[in-house]
């Protein structure tokens, strides 16, 4: 399979899954991009122990990850830099909602699960991603994962409570 | 019962996501990923570049280390400072005219 046959067979899974780390349309396609560039890098020592999905899956998911911390990193140092503030945790989780799989009437509802779903850890965050928006099962999520099945119930379990805690927390401000 | 009623709520927040649409990956992404790619191979340094570039620091560093190894050698030769070297010679001639 060459580079291009590899891109036309991942390259909306690469970008709605960019999209669901980031909820911003240029921050998914910049990710999606650095994606593909690891792919042409690495694909020769791909070693096939797992589908070629599962490893696309799981250098998307590092890709995105990476680009958050980068993100944060940066908006924090912009912070303490620029405006002197004290916590800068207060605003970094905002992010520029931009999701254009979302559909108008859902845009606020589905803003604010995403808003929670961004201050879970990011292994509950990967859980959630997987198996609620990527639709994929509980083995498939174990296996982009790399835990056990148990593991990512266990992790889903947390990560509800949690989003509930969230929510719950958001709605009494 | 609390709790499962709590877990049930939120099952049901997360259907919402269901209802988020796949979409397409942007038209300009591939071309984009070429020329990142086509310009990262024209910046890249060829393997004989960095090999000169390599071996002139090497010759470099080995003259410069020849030089100080050898002007050492020279130094430790000649060790005890003359009287001369310490007392500047002077002129004992006093000239009157």
């Amino acid at each position: 399979m060459n580079f291009q046959e590899i891109y036309s067979e991942h390259s909306n899974l690469v970008f709605n899954l960019c999209l669901h780390y980031l909820q911003n349309k240029e921050d998914a396609q910049e990710v999606a991009q650095d994606v593909f560039i690891k792919v042409y890098d690495k694909i020769h020592s791909f070693k096939e122990n797992s589908s070629l999905k599962t490893w696309i899956y799981r250098i998307t998911i590092n890709t995105s990850l990476d680009f958050i911390k980068a993100k944060k990193r940066n908006k924090r140092i912009f912070l303490y830099s620029a405006l002197q503030i004290d916590d800068p945790n207060r605003v970094i989780h905002a992010v520029n909602f931009d999701h254009p799989g979302v559909l108008m009437e859902d845009k606020e509802s589905v803003e604010k699960i995403f808003q929670a779903l961004n201050k879970l850890p990011v292994e509950q965050k990967t859980v959630v991603i997987l198996l609620r928006l990527e639709q994929k099962t509980q083995a498939e999520t174990a296996d982009i994962m790399l835990k056990t099945i148990k593991a990512v119930e266990s992790l889903f379990q947390r990560a509800k409570k949690n989003l509930n805690t969230i929510l719950n927390e958001n709605e009494g401000l | 019962m609390k709790k499962s009623s709590s877990k049930k709520q939120m099952e049901d927040k997360l259907e919402i996501f269901a209802k988020i649409q796949k979409v397409n990956a942007p038209d300009e992404m591939y071309g984009n990923i070429l020329s990142i790619l086509k310009n990262r191979e024209n910046t890249t340094v060829s393997m004989t570049w960095i090999r000169n570039a390599a071996a002139a620091i090497l010759v470099l560093i080995s003259v410069e280390s020849y030089m100080l190894i050898a002007g050492d050698f020279k130094m430790n030769q000649d060790t005890t400072p003359t009287i001369e070297s310490i007392i500047p010679s002077s002129n004992n001639l006093l000239i009157y005219d």
